[in-house]
């Protein structure tokens, strides 16, 4: 996670926390010694029908959220689940975060075993856990507190309650009430202190008005919340781009977070939190005249910046509270060359600024679909930088680019992603929102769509078939845009044993009994030129022999295989990028052999996306020619049998033969 | 074949060297001594190191180590490190990302709490134009676990303005309790290249005891080491103020990384290394023959049988006969007890609430009703014993991931698992009532052909578990479809599974429910056949009956061939049509390695429609490879009628990589042979309606 947001899902283990609320409006005396009445209340409930695949349920998740006088929250949480299945046992973990900035003040957790006996951890049966050091984090003061109850099996109960001071800066609390599993009884409540006033912002549900409790106490409940079930679903949105959610801003008198549960707030707040990180030192300054020396164009100078954050300052993460949120000075990234997503940001930004051109951070969330552009709040996990074009400015290197409100063009850059080229935008943010960060002028934006002429795999080549189907030849291979990051990196990070293992993987797909010999690659590092990759391949077998018939597969190799599955669809369909793809295949057929049957030719355009293949006799040499693009990154869920059909034509087609039959 | 003789060449001759006398048994007592100045000299880079751009013989590698070193002085209760590492790609800079665990607060047999901290830590990062850029920043502590009796803490760092071609070193050294002495461990190879290093112990010079009260007096070694290099033990003399040290050096050079392959024997635990203990014995034989004692006289103390247990367990062999019904009847009464290695561990205080005490005996474990894979491997034994058979516990290793060496004096990272032997007819038979559903006289395939410890009458012994033929796992898949003049098929596909393939179906179903069975068997199929054929599980007959087949069915239905104009083209086998290519390198360095042999039996039928008829059909193959391993594919068609046959069986687990080629030509053979197709013709209209998804 780079930007640090406690908003998750009960899939993932650092989500479980629960951010639910409590029906009551005063807050019981905690106790651990025995089962509460309200877990055994929840307990005695008697569930709907839920389907065979349903592996727990939470039965109860309240919350009660206090906001002090001086600003800073209390949240309070109960939480029961029942495992109904024992692939729920893993729900029956009781975690609770905090870092350097909250507090956990109380936490108890109690259980009951199928059998009906019941449990009381106590404080020497809890463990406290840190964040990993994954996807390049190397230091972050995340932690959480966790419980391995007793009696964790289908029918059991488990329940735990705390109370966590919340993190000073932030005047902003979400209640996810919709997750992996189904949720019987939840509701939220919200205490404020006098003078105080809030707003609610609500993502993949309509809004609805709090139950007015009085004296600045106000509740909303969300019962039978059915599950988000993406178990079984290909090309699924993530969890978070279609969970419910409920983003609550309070106001604080005096405060200097003036969220106001706006973009524009949010914006504000952390253009606040930012500002005095982007402090140029004359090091920074001179390394940014070096490297635009020469230089007027404004693409130029700002590609030549935004390569060097991209790649010469190394990705990883050191976040300590609000360093979860808050980017480290560019002096400091820029002497030890390393950051996260937001330090990357900050210092291209910081560079740009000492050239002439403005950079605003841009807040974005990687999972597609996650913000939602109709409820603010700080929700997101990734940074990068919008860089303003000049008026009038035009080229055809602008490729990722955004009009703001105010008429300002700006230039989308991502430099944490390493192998997408200056001005385009890797595929998991297209057609996502992000906010951008402009003081007063902030605002919530829609990233650009590509064109599928910007991720594009090339591939030719051409082959002489033998009588016995072995098949000789040589390929070139041309790629471009997120079509060949994979590949870049392999001939850029591995070694040559690694290298080699890649390609022979990659040519298995298609042939059983194979040899690749003279591979060259050019421009691997060079991300706005096609990756070229040729070789001569060998491939034995590759026509099989049935009977006076020999059956040769035009599309030799490469896929463009869609899996789709069968579920019946309730969901969006993620398509992940718009690509374009175009493969031309000669294959020199065998003395002794003529065409007897060719696959027809396909042409199908299904709107969102277009198919057209061929497969010709040029004199003695099949020709195959095949065009497949994609033009969106997002369908609803009522293209399903269109996807399907077009998976299906491309299935076909691939598999398709041409027969040859041996001449007398 | 024992899987150690693969190895052996690699291993010398482990070590043991008896300690000099000493004077006080220091296991309790805590000393002051002065802390250790770190050498903090650094290693001044030579012109050749700045301007290497890549590893000769290595193309592409992402780093190496330039130098590394490691010096422990157990008598000041500190490890120091030295790391010296050369940056030659991008890739290569996550090196410069350090994170340095330690444990604290464990508490051993005297009841001492470990109390170890990283300290000390210096570093730097110099260019290849000789820039030395000093790391001056604070190593954060991060907590990444921490229970009521332990924290386990890392002290993590970056070096600063790392580039490709930088060098970065760092030192540091780890500090443990003054009440310690620590033997290392020492792990000379991994997955980076060393172009030098230097390993040196020195032993505390205190005499000390185990846990047990017995005296160590001797220090002895596990090592694998390159030819030509050994292991140098000196004398250095003592003085009025200090004892005579002993010391343990080992110096290194041109490691090369760690090999990695697929289908690669577990030799992971084989790389180069060293690995020490404080000892009181002053052989591998001895050290085995004691602790095989110790083991076993506590495992005879939970197995009995006591009186319980020879009651309840002549209630189970109640109407049996013979010594083999008796034990036929104790093995399914063990195996039908929970084992919660595929569940979930009870706390006691669940044990408490269900009124149930701890389990001490192999008799609370049949009170319980359930036990972990050790404890139900002993209620076995334990019965057996109680039914009047000679019954023994073997500990064996997991090779899966692991290969016993005697020679490493260490019973617990070594022998992971218990299986049983008991006598019948005067041979010994081996059984693995530790995991559940292991038909009666097999092993689960982990545990087969390797090396353990076992009981015997005059104690315990090594002994080598018994291989499993290509017959015990055994995997037929059958298809009987119908075709429709479209050419879309319908039908039932029928899987049987025995020996490690339904052991596995089996212990899934144990960790999940039927539901979540009936998904994953699903996806499985699905993960071989044509994306285009349906398949839903229709009926799991056996699930729990281990001794029969596990028999699995699924309706299918779909397309499962590719349409021309006049013909459609269905492969010859519809369960390999996404089989891969499974050795696609040419080159092999490691032997290879499978986890069992095994049998696999296709049939595929299809009835055909009178719209169609079969223009051409596989012509049969036949393969073998040096007797190791055969396989057939024979198909025959019929006016209305079409049907492969498939047979694929490998008899060996281990294929040397001087025989790598034939394997390689072998499967190249095979996996060609499962493409083929069979040729349908048909002029009627209603074959080219299949062609429909073909768009337009």
């Amino acid at each position: 996670m780079l930007l640090r947001a406690r908003m998750s899902f009960e899939s993932t283990v650092w989500a479980r926390v629960a951010l639910a609320v409590a029906t009551a409006t005063c807050i019981p005396a905690l106790g651990a010694t025995s089962v509460p009445d309200w877990v055994k209340t929840a307990a005695q409930q008697v569930l709907p029908h839920y389907s065979e695949r349903t592996r727990a349920v939470v039965l109860l998740d309240e919350t009660i959220y206090t906001v002090g006088t001086d600003g800073r929250a209390t949240e309070h949480v109960r939480k029961v689940v029942k495992i109904l299945r024992p692939q729920g046992r893993e729900y029956g973990y009781p975690f609770v975060s905090f870092d350097k900035d909250s507090k956990i003040t109380s936490f108890h957790v109690w259980s009951i075993d199928p059998a009906g006996h019941e449990f009381a951890l106590k404080d020497s049966e809890m463990f406290e856990i840190g964040s990993g050091t994954g996807g390049g984090e190397l230091y972050s003061d995340d932690k959480a507190k966790v419980a391995d109850p007793p009696g964790r099996d289908p029918g059991g109960v488990i329940a735990y309650e705390y109370e966590r001071k919340e993190r000073p800066y932030l005047a902003e609390t979400t209640w996810q009430f919709q997750g992996d599993i189904p949720r019987v009884s939840q509701n939220f409540t919200l205490i404020l202190p006098v003078g105080f006033t809030y707003t609610t912002t609500w993502a993949h549900h309509p809004q609805e008005k709090a139950i007015d409790l009085e004296h600045q106490r106000y509740r909303w409940e969300q019962n039978n919340v059915p599950a988000i079930d993406l178990e079984e679903v290909s090309m699924s949105p993530s969890y978070g781009a279609l969970a419910a959610r409920m983003t609550v801003h309070y106001t604080v008198a005096g405060s200097s977070v003036p969220q106001q549960g706006t973009w524009q707030g949010i914006g504000e707040w952390y253009e606040g939190l930012a500002r005095d990180r982007t402090v140029t030192t004359p090091e920074i300054t001179a390394k940014a005249a070096e490297l635009t020396r020469g230089k007027t164009d404004f693409y130029d100078k700002a590609e030549a910046i935004g390569e060097f954050t991209q790649k010469q300052i190394r990705y990883f993460v050191i976040e300590m509270g609000i360093g979860g949120l808050q980017p480290h000075p560019a002096a400091d990234i820029f002497h030890g060359r390393y950051g996260d997503c937001k330090d990357k940001a900050t210092l291209l930004n910081t560079m740009l600024a000492t050239v002439g051109i403005h950079g605003a951070y841009l807040m974005v969330d990687s999972h597609r679909g996650l913000i939602d552009p109709d409820a603010p709040s700080i929700v997101g996990n990734h940074m990068v930088a919008a860089i303003e074009i000049p008026k009038g400015y035009e080229s055809s290197r602008l490729r990722s680019v955004v009009t703001a409100k105010t008429g300002k063009r700006y230039l989308v850059f991502d430099p944490t992603w390493e192998r997408t080229p200056f001005g385009q935008l890797e595929n998991n943010l297209q057609g996502s929102f992000g906010v951008l960060m402009e003081g007063k002028d902030s605002q919530i934006i829609e990233l650009p769509v590509l064109d599928p002429g910007l991720n594009t795999v090339r591939r030719s080549a051409s082959f002489t078939l033998q009588a016995d189907g072995s098949l000789k030849g040589s390929v070139n291979e041309q790629r471009f845009g997120d079509l060949s990051e994979r590949r870049r990196w392999v001939f850029t990070h591995d070694d040559e044993k690694e290298q080699r293992h890649y390609m022979d993987r990659n040519a298995a797909q298609d042939f059983t009994s194979f040899t690749l010999s003279d591979l060259k690659v050019e421009n691997a590092e060079s991300l706005n030129k096609n990756l070229t990759t040729t070789y001569s391949l060998d491939a034995a077998h590759f026509a099989t022999v049935a009977g006076s018939l020999l059956m040769v597969r035009p599309r030799v190799l490469g896929s463009y295989s869609l899996e789709t599955g069968r579920q019946r669809r309730e969901v969006p369909i993620d398509l992940q990028e718009t690509m374009r793809g175009s493969d031309e295949f000669d294959i020199a057929l065998p003395e002794g052999y003529v065409v007897d049957e060719l696959p027809d030719a396909v042409k199908l355009d299904v709107g969102f996306a277009s198919y057209e293949s061929s497969t010709e006799l040029r004199g003695k040499t099949l020709h195959y020619s095949r065009t497949y693009t994609l033009k969106r990154v997002t369908l609803p869920a009522d293209k399903f049998s269109a996807l399907q059909h077009l998976s299906s034509v491309i299935e076909a087609d691939e598999n398709s033969r041409a027969v040859l039959k041996r001449t007398p | 074949m024992t899987l150690n003789r693969v190895l052996k060449c690699r291993i010398e001759v482990a070590g043991v060297w008896k300690m000099g006398c000493a004077v006080a048994v220091v296991a309790m007592v805590a000393l002051c001594l002065p802390g250790v100045a770190l050498a903090d000299q650094w290693i001044t880079p030579t012109a050749e190191e700045l301007a290497m751009k890549s590893l000769p013989g290595y193309p592409g590698v992402p780093a190496m180590f330039l130098y590394r070193e490691e010096v422990t002085k157990d008598d000041l209760h500190v490890m120091l490190h030295y790391e010296r590492i050369k940056i030659l790609t991008e890739k290569g800079k996550s090196y410069a990302n350090v994170e340095l665990g330690f444990l604290n607060g464990a508490t051993n047999h005297y009841s001492i709490t470990e109390e170890n901290s990283v300290e000390d830590i210096s570093g730097r990062t110099i260019h290849p134009d000789g820039t030395v850029i000093p790391f001056k920043g604070k190593p954060y502590l991060k907590t990444m676990e921490k229970g009521p009796m332990f924290t386990y803490q890392a002290r993590v760092f970056t070096l600063p303005d790392v580039e490709v071609g930088s060098i970065i070193e760092y030192r540091y050294a780890l500090r443990y309790n003054d009440l310690f002495y620590e033997s290392p461990d020492w792990y000379l190879q991994g997955p980076l290249f060393v172009r030098a290093s230097h390993y040196m112990w020195y032993p505390t010079t205190h005499l000390m005891q185990d846990w047990e009260g017995q005296v160590i007096n001797s220090i002895s070694w596990f090592p694998v080491l390159p030819v030509g290099t050994t292991l140098v033990t000196k004398q250095l003399p003592g003085s009025s103020m200090s004892e005579p040290q002993q010391t343990y050096e080992v110096t290194l050079k041109d490691i090369p990384p760690a090999p990695e392959e697929d289908f690669m024997p577990p030799v992971r635990s084989f790389t180069y290394r060293v690995l020490f203990s404080y000892t009181s014995y002053r052989s591998a034989a001895e050290f085995w023959k004691s602790e095989g004692k110790r083991w076993s006289k506590k495992a005879n103390s939970f197995i009995g049988p006591d009186n319980a247990l020879t009651a309840a367990t002549q209630t189970v062999i109640a109407g049996a006969n013979t010594p083999e019904e008796k034990l036929h009847k104790i093995y399914e009464a063990v195996m039908g007890l929970e084992n919660t290695d595929y569940t979930r561990d009870r706390a006691r205080t669940e044990d408490k609430a269900a009124g149930l005490a701890e389990i001490r005996t192999a008799n609370d474990v049949l009170k319980h009703g359930r036990g972990d894979s050790q404890e139900l491997s002993y209620l076995f034994v334990g019965m057996a014993r109680a039914a009047g058979m000679k019954a023994y516990a073997m500990l064996v290793p997991n090779r899966e991931s692991h290969i016993f060496t005697p020679l490493w004096m260490n019973v617990g990272r070594q022998l992971t698992n218990t299986i049983a032997i008991v006598t019948i007819d005067g041979k010994d038979k081996f059984f693995g009532p530790g995991e559940r559903y292991t038909p009666y006289g097999q092993l689960q395939w982990e545990y087969t052909m390797g090396q353990g410890l076992r009981q015997t009458d005059a104690g315990t012994e090594m002994a080598i578990s018994p291989g499993e033929s290509y017959k015990d796992t055994k995997t037929s898949r059958v298809a009987n479809l119908t075709m429709a003049d479209n050419g879309i098929v319908s039908g039932i596909i029928s899987m049987a599974y025995e020996g490690a393939t339904a052991l596995y179906w089996r212990q899934q179903a144990l960790r999940g429910d039927e539901e979540g069975l009936r998904t994953e068997l699903r996806t499985s199929l699905e993960e071989t056949l044509p994306k285009t054929l349906e398949i839903k599980v229709t009926s799991i007959e056996n699930l729990k009956e281990y001794e029969k087949p596990l028999v699995v069915k699924f309706s299918a239905t779909g397309s499962i061939g590719a349409s021309t104009g006049k013909r459609l083209v269905v492969p010859a086998d519809i369960f390999t049509v996404k089989e891969g290519v499974a050795f696609p390198q040419e080159k092999r360095d490691l032997p290879v390695y499978f986890h069992y042999p095994q049998t696999v039996l296709d049939a595929v039928r299809i009835m055909l429609p009178p719209t169609m008829s079969v223009e051409a059909i596989p012509a049969d193959g036949k393969y073998s490879m040096q007797g190791q391993a055969v396989f057939s594919l024979m198909s025959t068609s019929a006016p209305s009628s079409v049907s492969v046959r498939r047979t694929y069986i490998f008899g060996e687990v281990i294929i040397q990589s001087k025989n790598f080629p034939a394997l390689r030509t072998f499967y190249s053979q095979f996996e060609a042979k499962d493409q083929e197709s069979i040729v349908l013709k048909s002029g009627s209209p209603a074959v080219v309606a299949l062609k429909t998804p073909a768009g337009n």
